[in-house]
This record gives C-alpha cells, sequence and structure tokens, in this order.
C-alpha cells in the first residue's frame, strides 16, 4: 500500500509538472505581433515544433509521399530502355532545328535544373515565355504554361515545329532520322522499319503544319496516307524523347530529410538540417502565407491554372494562358484522344473533363513545381519576377490582375517572415535522381569516348 | 489511504492530462472544420480584429474562411433539396475527399416520398467562395445506373478549404437543386 502511495506521489508531482510547463508553454508559445494593418498573427516560440496536423502537412509535401510513377497508357516505348536512350541522343541533338544548333538542352540545361536561366527562351528566335523544368514532369497531367500539352511525348513535339524554338518542320525530321544510319537502327528497332522517303515530290524535304508558308505548302500538297507516314514516325521521335525525359526525377531536398526528421521527432536532427529561419519560413509556408493552397503535394504543384495577377510582359502580345491553351489541347491530334496516343480513350479524364470555360482561366497559368525553385530563376511565364525576394513580395501585396481576375488576397507577411518564406525555399533544391550519364549530352560522351 | 482515494486521485489524473490535452489542440489551431469555434488565443482578441485576420486569409489552413462559414455537410446523408422535391445523397468513390487527384461520385436520387427517380438531368457544378473560382474540371453525369443512382466523373479539387458544390435536378418536369459545403484538407 505505501508502495502504491508512492507511485501516486510520483504520478501525480509528474502530472503537475507537466501541466505546469504546459500551461508555460502555452503563456510563452505565442507572442501575439500586431503590425500597423492591426491583423494579430501567432509567432511560435519554438520554430521546430509542430502540431500533429502540422506534421501531416509537411509529410504530405515530402519526396516520401510521391506515389510510385504511374505507366504512361499513352506511350507504349514510356518504360523501354532503348527508347530512353534513343530520345536522350534526340534531347541533345542540334542537328534537330533550322539553324543547326538549337536542341532540346538549349532551352532545357541538365546544370540548371532543365532550365535555361532567361526570361524568355532563346530558340532559333526569342520564344515569349520561360523554360520550364522537365524534372518530375512525368507526374503532370498538363504540359507548358497553359496546359496546351497533355503528355510527356506530345509537349516535345511542340517545340521541335514552333517557329521560334527549333523552327524546322516534322518532314525535316524525320529525313535526318531516315538518312542516319545509327538512328535509322535504334528507331527501327523499337518502332519497325521505315519506309522508303526517298521520292522527294511525295516526301518533300521540308514540310508540316508549321507557320512557315513554304513548308506549310508543302505539307498541304502531301497525299493523307504519306502524312501518316510523317506522323507515325515524329510522334515516334516525341515518345523516344519523353522515355528519356520520364526518368528525370527529383532527389531527396534538405527539406525531405527535415521532414523525416521531424516526423521522427529527432530533434537535434532537425536543428542541423535547418536553421531557425527555415524552420520559421516552413511554418509560413504551411500555414500564414497559405502556398500551399496551390504548391501541395510531394512535387509542390496543384497542376491546375491560377490566375495570381502576375503583370504582363509589356512588350508582349496579350497572353491569355489556360484559356486558350485549353482549346489548343482539345484540338490538338496529338493529345490523348487522338489516333497517335496508345491511351484507352477512357483513360483521358484530365482531357475529357477539364474547365473549357469561366474568368478564372484567363489570364491563368500552370502552378509550377517549387521543387529547385531557388536554381530557377527568373520566376512567372514569361519571366518577370527576376528574384525569390519579388515573387514574395507579389503575392504579399496580391495587386490586381491586368488580364482577367486574380484569386490572390493580401497576405500581410512581415519583413522577417518574407525573409524566413525565402529561406525556406532555398531548402528545395535537390540533385536529379538520374544516373549521371542522363545529365550530359551523350554526344560528348561518344567524342570522349572516341 | 483508501482504495476510494486512489480511484479518486487516478480520475482526476486522467482529467487532468485529458484537459492539458485539449488544451494544447486549442492552440494550434485546429479548430474543427465545421465549428466556428477558435483557437485559445483569440480569446484575447476583439470581434473586429478577428474579422479582419480572417478576411486576410481567407485559405487559411485549418481555420474557417469567414465568421459565417456554414457547417460543412455529410456527403452520405440523405439530404432534401432547396424546394423538397427531391431526396438525394452521394458517395464519392474515394473517402476522404481527395486533393487534385480526379475520381467519380455516385449520386442517389429519390422524390419526396423517398422513392427512386431515373432518367433525371443532373448539373454539376462546384467552387470556392473564399477564392472566386471554380473547379478545375466540369464534371458530367456519364451514366444513370438505375435504381436512382447516377455516376458522376470529372470531379476535382485542386485546393484544400471550404469548397461548396451544387447539383441542379431536372426529373419529371420539376426542377430542384442542393447544395453541399465540404471542407477538404491540405
Amino acid at each position: 500500500m505505501n508502495r502504491t502511495i508512492i507511485y501516486l506521489l510520483i504520478v501525480i508531482a509528474a502530472v503537475l509538472g507537466f501541466v505546469f510547463t504546459a500551461n508555460d508553454t502555452q503563456e510563452n508559445a505565442e507572442i501575439l505581433v500586431e503590425n500597423q494593418s492591426d491583423v494579430v498573427m501567432q509567432v511560435k516560440l519554438d520554430p521546430h515544433e509542430w502540431s500533429s496536423k502540422e506534421l501531416g502537412i509537411l509529410q504530405s509535401l515530402s519526396l516520401e509521399s510521391l506515389p510510385a510513377l504511374p505507366p504512361d497508357a499513352s506511350n507504349f516505348v514510356a518504360d523501354n530502355s532503348i527508347a530512353s536512350n534513343f530520345g536522350h541522343q534526340l534531347f541533345f541533338d542540334a542537328r534537330l532545328s533550322s539553324n543547326g544548333e538549337v536542341s532540346c538542352a538549349s532551352c532545357h540545361k541538365p546544370e540548371l535544373k532543365f532550365t535555361d536561366g532567361l526570361p524568355r527562351s532563346l530558340g532559333v528566335g526569342v520564344t515569349p515565355r520561360k523554360s520550364m523544368t522537365i524534372i518530375g514532369t512525368a507526374y503532370s497531367p498538363w504540359l507548358f504554361w497553359d496546359g496546351r500539352k497533355d503528355s510527356q511525348w506530345s509537349q516535345a513535339l511542340g517545340p521541335l515545329e514552333n517557329p521560334e524554338e527549333h523552327g524546322a518542320n516534322r518532314n525535316f525530321y524525320v529525313h535526318i532520322i531516315a538518312n542516319d544510319a545509327s538512328y535509322r537502327g535504334q528507331y527501327e528497332s523499337l518502332f519497325g522499319e521505315i519506309p522508303d522517303l526517298s521520292d522527294a515530290i511525295r516526301f518533300p524535304p521540308s514540310a508540316g503544319p508549321v507557320s512557315d508558308p513554304e513548308a506549310n505548302a508543302a505539307w498541304d500538297s502531301m497525299a493523307p496516307e504519306d502524312k501518316e507516314v510523317i506522323n507515325k514516325i515524329f510522334v515516334n521521335l516525341g515518345k523516344s524523347i519523353a522515355a528519356y525525359e520520364r526518368l528525370l526525377m527529383p532527389g531527396n531536398s534538405r527539406f525531405d530529410d527535415y521532414v523525416e526528421s521531424a516526423l521522427s521527432n529527432n530533434r537535434q536532427q532537425q536543428e542541423e538540417l535547418f536553421t531557425e529561419s527555415e524552420a520559421r519560413g516552413l511554418d509560413v509556408f504551411i500555414g500564414k502565407a497559405q502556398c500551399i493552397n496551390c504548391h501541395n503535394g510531394p512535387l509542390l504543384t496543384n497542376n491546375a491554372f491560377h490566375n495570381t495577377g502576375i503583370p504582363p510582359a509589356l512588350d508582349l502580345p496579350p497572353d491569355f494562358g489556360r484559356i486558350e491553351g485549353v482549346y489548343m489541347v482539345k484540338e490538338d491530334p496529338f493529345n490523348c484522344l487522338g489516333e497517335y496516343s496508345d491511351e484507352d480513350q477512357e483513360q483521358c479524364e484530365d482531357l475529357i473533363y477539364t474547365r473549357t470555360e469561366g474568368q478564372e482561366i484567363i489570364a491563368a497559368f500552370k502552378t509550377p513545381t517549387l521543387r529547385n525553385v531557388a536554381e530557377t530563376s527568373p520566376y512567372m511565364h514569361s519571366g518577370q519576377i527576376p528574384n525569390l525576394t519579388e515573387v514574395i513580395r507579389h503575392y504579399n501585396a496580391a495587386p490586381l490582375a491586368v488580364r482577367g481576375h486574380s484569386e490572390l488576397a493580401t497576405i500581410d507577411l512581415t519583413t522577417e517572415e518574407m525573409r524566413a518564406l525565402e529561406d525556406f525555399l532555398h531548402t528545395l533544391s535537390s540533385p536529379v535522381d538520374v544516373s549521371a550519364e542522363y545529365l550530359e549530352s551523350p554526344w560528348q560522351q561518344l567524342l570522349s569516348e572516341e | 489511504m483508501t482504495k476510494k482515494t486512489v480511484k479518486q486521485l487516478t480520475l482526476s489524473i486522467i482529467f487532468l492530462l485529458l484537459s492539458a490535452c485539449s488544451g494544447d489542440q486549442g492552440d494550434q489551431g485546429q479548430a474543427t472544420q465545421a465549428s466556428n469555434q477558435m483557437p485559445a488565443t483569440a480569446n484575447s482578441m476583439d470581434e473586429m480584429n478577428m474579422e479582419t485576420s480572417m478576411n486576410a486569409m481567407p485559405g487559411m489552413t485549418g481555420m474557417p474562411h469567414t465568421m459565417t462559414m456554414p457547417e460543412t455537410d455529410e456527403l452520405g446523408q440523405s439530404r432534401s433539396t432547396d424546394n423538397g422535391l427531391f431526396q438525394v445523397s452521394i458517395e464519392p468513390a474515394i473517402d476522404p475527399l481527395p486533393l487534385s487527384r480526379m475520381h467519380g461520385w455516385v449520386l442517389s436520387l429519390a422524390d419526396a416520398a423517398g422513392a427512386p427517380v431515373d432518367g433525371a438531368v443532373i448539373l454539376v457544378e462546384g467552387g470556392m467562395p473564399a477564392h472566386n473560382h471554380g473547379m478545375p474540371t466540369s464534371p458530367q453525369v456519364t451514366g444513370n445506373l438505375g435504381e436512382g443512382r447516377y455516376q458522376i466523373e470529372g470531379v476535382q479539387f485542386q485546393m484544400p478549404g471550404h469548397w461548396v458544390m451544387t447539383f441542379k435536378i431536372s426529373a419529371d418536369g420539376q426542377l430542384d437543386s442542393v447544395t453541399y459545403n465540404l471542407m477538404l484538407q491540405p
């Protein structure tokens, strides 16, 4: 009985101690900060402490939560290693351009996380948009800032025929493949024999449904069945490039490691991984600043389109974003429902049900991933914002949209919160999770081997 | 010390632990989705301040958007339409409702007396009042499964927070609608 009393006293003491300290922390844990606009905010005393709800959110943003990459049913060579090696060569081949100087890698440089560091990308001309990273896009239902493509392989075909990007046309590219012994061999091992294309009347060296009037007229002159031959080969080039791009996945960032240590309650590791400011920035990211409204999931994007009032580039024609992109993708012969997709049409739900009208998709642009965001400046669809400090200021101030209606509301972040948020964004950098040879041009590798 | 005292002490320890825990929850801002219960610190703020801070953070995770945020609705419970003409219940294919993932819903429709209604035309609309935008998709009824059950495809929510879904139902020359308030968790 005596022992019971002693045990009880110990338990009571412990409980009282716990309650008092808990009360203490409760009183001290949050300092009410009032700024000019009378908005009362809570500041955590301990930046490394997370509630169970917050831990749940952190976990949902971690790469650990990324599901296994689902098969790409629209591309039957998506997971074929011969196709990814072939695509790797195509990706880095500048012969696939009207001036012989532009490859996919010109605007998607591995050393810049597959972007180019420019406000508007330079192909054979100047494009109106900033290049987006390719890393992780195998998970994306929509490609490009306006989502005018709905698969990686279909996306890859767009720039090839864009007059400001690769600048040539499908016949031009198909003839390169047919006339290069190595390419032809790789292609035929994947897709079967390339028919005889030597008749220049039936298969003009330069032809395609492009803006160049001569190539366009040549395309119009072709027989439907010959166009079909060219289209199939052209599409298969896109599918091979996609098989390469599909390998480019984000690696673990410091943020992912931090989440793991927070979930396992490893306080020491948390402090080693994140500075106080970075941890506070993470708190702002998932809380007050509402970043996770759109930048959610392990790739930190909801893959949707939003008008956030980004000021248009003044020297460009009006850019209406998604409302134009949605019509382009619906009418694209290379979309999920088209004859070139290997997809069962019932699987094309994204394309079938995507919203095609409404003021909210006017001048709306795709939420980009925030993985590697600190390494992929400048920002926004035409590179309008040069650095993260200005990006955060934009979202904090929430200016009205010039076109359409911005969804943003002002946030009233303090200077410290904005700085912390920017510090946090730097923790999202990580290497590409792919074997090293895929981060270099295969042509350089071939040269150095010789 | 008697056994009774021990029992009482144990009970009070449990009580203390429970109250400590619930106090903690309040501080973390875990106001339940449906209620207007505010974090403990809200007590120190006057109503005006609260209103301002809520308006400044329309999508604040885990907090109601406005003081007038309605109760969230159970999709599965049978509900009367606005004018009482029909009864509706909904089964989402994925529960809890997923973020950024397209999925289907099955809507069950009955008349006021509870008899299943087939052959209705149903329009689906959804959006986030606080953000002034709709859904990323246009969900559609893709089939009448019989016994008043309708397959709806293309439901997708691109943001956490308060969503409103409205079904306009037309059957047997009668028109009525029903609106659901939902809370999507981050």
